[in-house]
């Protein structure tokens, strides 16, 4: 890596107030050995229980679906790039910002726009309704997570989500979601 | 109750310790609870709840003591509490108690979710992580 990609990654964590990232596979192991570091390092700030809690909590629903997402693709390659990613934790002021960022197939980009941007209309009351609903709801056949990870996710962020759906190649778009806490 | 095996697991970082005393009618979780495959994972505690409450007519009794809980776990916990709304419904005796760390106010709320619409008895005990 060379001293200017490494000054310019060096100005970019600091102008964007990046805490903590990780940019490759995702494993459960991996899953959990950072997480331990987000909460222990909000735990070194003070942070309040909630926002150990929150930031915690938005990390894991985010990293476990990107995983779920992948083992849902049948080719091995295919599976290898769905289940990498990137994630940051960011500081913003009082809040926090969890970023996640991973490749979707141009097959799917219109339904998970359209989940986020109904989620967007919804107030919290709304918001809990929804909530509710899934929770009794039974859980498709073979579903790796119960579907409401976006749900709780718009639930605990004090903005709506924003997102961004990018040109990568011909079959997958990036996707990027920012959750602010 | 006879048949019924007693169902112990050992907690993980991301996997609740499990204790099912099915002579004491108990089942226990506690740790947190985000396992790779949330739905595998609670599949036979839900399949052995399920064999407690068909099989004996004594007291029942779950006892939480989460602290984290992703969604597919959140939703594993609600279809334990509906086996056990439909056991107290048909009159079998039934308890709930919900341990909550009290500075732990999502843990308090969440809990107070999965509870407010079941009319089995239930507590939530504000008593320091589990």
């Amino acid at each position: 890596m060379e001293q200017a990609s490494i000054l310019a990654l060096r100005e970019i964590f600091e102008r964007c107030n990046i805490v903590l990232s990780f940019n490759g596979p995702f494993s459960q192991g991996l899953i959990e050995e950072l997480g331990q570091a987000i909460r222990s390092y909000l735990e070194s700030q003070s942070k309040a229980r909630r926002a150990v809690s929150d930031v915690f909590a938005v990390y894991i629903e985010l990293t476990q679906n990107i995983r779920h997402y992948a083992d849902a693709a049948t080719d091995e390659a295919e599976r290898a790039r769905l289940n990498a990613g990137t994630v940051h934790i960011a500081r913003d002021g009082e809040h926090f910002l969890v970023v996640s960022c991973n490749h979707v197939r141009r097959a799917d980009a219109a339904a998970l726009a359209g989940r986020l941007d109904s989620l967007a209309g919804m107030d919290a009351g709304a918001l809990k309704a929804a909530y509710k609903a899934k929770l009794r709801e039974p859980v498709p056949e073979g579903a790796a997570g119960a579907g409401m990870g976006l749900l709780q996710i718009a639930r605990l962020a004090a903005a709506p989500l924003e997102y961004a759906l990018a040109e990568l190649d011909e079959e997958h778009l990036y996707f990027t979601l920012t959750v602010r806490l | 109750m006879a048949g019924l095996d007693p169902l112990t697991l050992d907690g993980t970082r991301s996997s609740p310790r499990v204790e099912g005393d099915p002579q004491a009618g108990v089942l226990r979780l506690s740790g947190d609870s985000y396992p790779e495959n949330t739905f595998e994972f609670y599949a036979p505690l839900l399949r052995w709840l399920s064999a407690l409450v068909e099989h004996g007519d004594g007291p029942l009794r779950l006892e939480i003591g989460l602290s984290y809980l992703n969604t597919g776990s959140i939703k594993s916990m609600m279809d334990m509490l509906d086996l056990l709304e439909e056991a107290h419904v048909a009159g079998r005796p039934v308890a709930v108690v919900w341990r909550c760390d009290p500075e732990d106010e999502r843990a308090v709320e969440l809990a107070g979710e999965l509870l407010e619409d079941l009319t089995l008895p239930w507590e939530i005990a504000r008593c320091g992580a589990a």
